[in-house]
């Protein structure tokens, strides 16, 4: 260790002159455990008796990682909340509580040998989870400890990586069995994300690279009866929220006292953070729920995005207010996803009575699949296309192929639960050993 | 949340929101003839390597020739005074704080109303330690986004570090109520230090150490190295040693990694790996830090001709490069040579802020001068807080 840290002093220049005053802590601090990257909600297409709802966290997860590897916050509450009233306000949550674990602590290895199983002893550092459900504030049932998924290391670490089923724990749940995955997966989102950047000035017919190809996330993937999620209405409402607890500067009454829960991050409908919340607002946004997304109601009704582009292409703003897009984004489009008596709210509205679509649409309800987004949203659904047109005034008649020339993932979905692609291989044998000798 | 980050992140990605703003901005007041400016993934908020040594030299090298190509780039202009900050931090050469504040002055002469190129400023006030002006524009910032966490954490270190601890406390409590996070952890836990509670101070740098997990690796580093600070407060140095490591092993050389590992190997006893530790640094680099500490290991060693030649240069650096009035006095007074003189330093430093510290460096100043009963009542103010830290409590019993 002592030799580890005299090698590490290569390059080292000066010391900090002020070390023993002001501390000068990071004022910003990027949180990817808990920075949800994209939401899904879907009936599953192999057993549609049952509903899929997938979130996946951790921004660009370099596959190959360093020494340091990934894996949901100890510290970070995990939810799934569902609306099946149309109230905006949740009736069902789904909780995911992880623990690290390591098996010797006398490493920090993240695995001893060849990984051949979730519960593999040459899994060194591994994380549990517990579910919990919780139907109007009331828990009604606690699932697991379960096991994680392992990381993809490298063919030495993880050899014959993800297996049918790999990952996947079942629990008896309200009405039936659910069926869970935890872990690393590829980063499902696919988009060129120059298309913001085009948006504001430059040519769109440049875009067309995914950027997140290559890319892993950790995803949560939660599989459940229909039954279980659905009250009067065949409709749901769902979205994905992270929260960490607080502490507080005079923790009374104990000396490590730590407070209430506050949520960082929140996602349901894709892109809403990008192109419809001014920058000026999204920390409340991200603090904020559903059942008062009246407050930013003219954010949709008289959205930027569409400003922006008949500025910069001439593509004419259809007039405000933006009933139309009132109905993708807050309340659902009637005789699809509208529930009965629906009070505006952003969330995924997934009418799970619909089946699924044999042949997924690229451009799901735009191309006639009422099956895919976004009524909810399946892995496949173009989102960005489909946002894209409708900003421009798609559902109001207006004619348009405006897109991001990325059509679909890098690479291909599973068939089966938990449905996400498997996470690319580091290849390497960084986790496996930290300080690999040169060369390797 | 991908694509723009939680509230108190700097924008990722290639949208910025940076860019956003001005974008919208330009459209408003009917700008449309500058064409916005892409804006460069944030620090930190694309791939933890943006942060490492290389990354950071590499960013600064880009943006430098981005605003020097288009002065008016506050995207990236912004981005380059972060990099320079936190340059700063891992280099202790305060030269990149001026920089960086032309950069910022540069940037808000094309765009006075940018609010990531102000609440930067905020920053940049604070590293250079010009507290009150931080806190104008934190003020500032606050007005104009009231939901930013930032703001409060800018304005609690202003307040903390002049003495006016109720204000601090407030700001990180309401910090830590908008967004609960490594930042705001990280000072909740110091507000926790300060008032005596370092089991409770230690929880909490625990919980910002695991939020910057698989973020920017010099966060992570410096969240590490506090942890590690902590437990040698509470005498343990083995966890100390591991969480240094753990610093180090996320950004090696961490300076904070670097004298945090040396005082804990002197805890266990292992005095010369420490010294043979600071000797290899203070060739490389000549601060007063290190050469003070190196002069009391070598002290403690017997071999004081050695230890007065630290000293001395320690004492010259305090005095050129790296001024800090506080230190300065203490380290004066520590040694019982020119106490007359740090008793002027101290009370010079006393006007200016009333932190516990600078209180504690005028009350040993006192005592070492002879002036116990002005010794007694500053030292009362060093202990206003319930502090333990070891320096002020040896201080408080020696002048009774």
């Amino acid at each position: 260790m002592f030799a580890t840290l005299v090698v590490a002093l290569v390059g080292y220049q000066m010391m900090p002159s002020h070390a023993s005053s002001h501390r000068e802590a990071p004022l910003i601090s990027s949180d990817p455990q808990a920075d949800t990257t994209d939401v899904y909600a879907f009936v599953s297409p192999d057993d549609p008796n049952t509903v899929t709802l997938i979130s996946s966290w951790i921004p660009f997860e370099d596959p190959q990682g360093g020494p340091n590897f990934y894996r949901f916050g100890d510290n970070v509450l995990y939810e799934f909340k569902i609306d099946n009233n149309g109230d905006g306000v949740e009736d069902i949550t789904y909780q995911f509580r992880f623990t690290s674990q390591i098996r010797n602590p006398n490493t920090f290895l993240y695995n001893t040998g060849p990984i051949l199983g979730v519960d593999n002893t040459n899994r060194n550092m591994f994380q549990t989870y517990t579910v919990t459900r919780i139907d109007n504030g009331r828990t009604t049932l606690v699932a697991g400890p379960m096991t994680t998924m392992y990381d993809n290391v490298g063919p030495a670490s993880t050899p014959q990586y993800g297996g049918r089923g790999a990952g996947v724990n079942t629990f008896n749940d309200v009405g039936g069995t659910s069926a869970v995955f935890a872990g690393q997966t590829d980063d499902p989102f696919f988009l060129d994300l120059r298309v913001f950047d085009l948006l504001y000035g430059a040519n769109l017919s440049e875009a067309g690279t995914d950027s997140l190809a290559g890319f892993n996330v950790h995803s949560l993937a939660l599989r459940v009866p229909k039954a279980a999620l659905r009250a009067g209405s065949p409709i749901i409402g769902v979205w994905a929220t992270a929260s960490r607890p607080t502490t507080t500067t005079r923790s009374p009454g104990s000396e490590t006292s730590a407070g209430n829960f506050v949520q960082v991050s929140r996602l349901g409908m894709p892109l809403v953070n990008e192109v419809v919340i001014p920058v000026g607002q999204k920390d409340k946004w991200n603090g904020s729920k559903p059942a008062d997304d009246g407050q930013f109601l003219s954010f949709v009704t008289d959205p930027e995005v569409p400003k922006l582009l008949q500025a910069i292409y001439n593509i004419p703003a259809p007039p405000a207010p933006r009933n139309d897009l009132v109905s993708v984004f807050l309340t659902g489009v009637q005789g699809l996803n509208q529930p009965p008596g629906v009070r505006p709210a952003e969330m995924l509205r997934l009418n799970t009575d619909i089946v699924p679509s044999a042949n997924p649409a690229r451009l799901g309800v735009l191309a006639g699949d009422t099956s895919g987004f976004p009524n909810g949203r399946r892995l496949t659904d173009d989102v960005v296309d489909i946002t894209l047109q409708a900003a421009v005034g798609v559902l109001g008649g207006v004619r348009s192929s405006l897109g991001d020339g990325v059509d679909s993932n890098d690479v291909p979905f599973q068939r089966q639960f938990p449905y996400l692609a498997l996470p690319h291989s580091g290849g390497n044998p960084w986790k496996l050993n930290p300080n690999p000798p040169a060369g390797q | 949340m991908r694509l723009l980050t939680p509230s108190t992140s700097i924008p990722c990605v290639i949208i910025a929101s940076v860019i956003a703003m001005v974008v919208s901005a330009n459209i408003r007041e009917g700008r449309r003839d500058r064409r916005p400016f892409a804006t460069a993934p944030a620090l930190g908020g694309f791939a933890a390597s943006s942060t490492t040594r290389e990354g950071l030299a590499r960013r600064i090298a880009e943006m430098e020739s981005r605003v020097a190509a288009q002065p008016e780039d506050v995207g990236a202009a912004v981005l380059l005074a972060d990099a320079l900050i936190r340059q700063t931090r891992v280099t202790g050469n305060a030269g990149l704080t001026l920089h960086a504040e032309k950069v910022l002055q540069t940037a808000l002469r094309e765009d006075p109303g940018n609010y990531e190129a102000l609440r930067m400023q905020g920053s940049l006030y604070l590293s250079q330690h010009r507290f009150a002006e931080a806190a104008a524009i934190a003020e500032k910032c606050r007005a104009m986004r009231p939901d930013d966490s930032v703001n409060y954490g800018v304005l609690g270190d202003a307040q903390l570090e002049v003495g006016n601890y109720e204000q601090a406390f407030d700001a990180f409590d309401r910090m830590m109520q908008l967004r609960p996070g490594a930042a705001s952890y990280a000072r909740v836990a110091y507000a926790r230090e300060l008032q005596g509670n370092l089991r409770g101070a230690l929880q909490s740098m625990q919980l910002a150490a695991d939020a910057s997990e698989g973020g920017d690796v010099e966060a992570i580093a410096w969240y590490h190295a506090q942890v590690g600070e902590l437990y040698l407060k509470l005498e343990k140095p083995v966890d100390a040693m591991r969480e240094f490591s753990n610093a180090s092993t996320a950004f090696p050389g961490h300076p904070f990694a670097v004298v945090g590992y040396a005082k804990a190997l002197e805890a266990l006893g292992k005095r010369a790996e420490a010294r043979a530790l600071l000797e290899d640094l203070v060739k490389k680099s000549p601060t007063p830090d290190v050469h003070a500490r190196l002069g009391d290991l070598l002290h403690a060693e017997g071999r004081d001709r050695d230890a007065e030649r630290h000293y001395a240069l320690a004492e010259a650096a305090w005095r050129s490069d790296a001024p800090e009035p506080k230190n300065l006095a203490r380290f004066l007074a520590d040694r019982g040579k020119k106490v007359d003189e740090a008793v002027v330093i101290a009370e010079a430093a006393v006007k200016v802020r009333h932190d516990i510290f600078t209180e504690d460096a005028l009350a040993w100043a006192y005592f070492k001068a002879g002036r116990v009963e002005e010794a007694r009542r500053a030292i009362r103010l060093a202990l206003r807080t319930g502090t333990r830290d070891q320096d002020i409590l040896r201080h408080a019993e020696a002048i009774g």
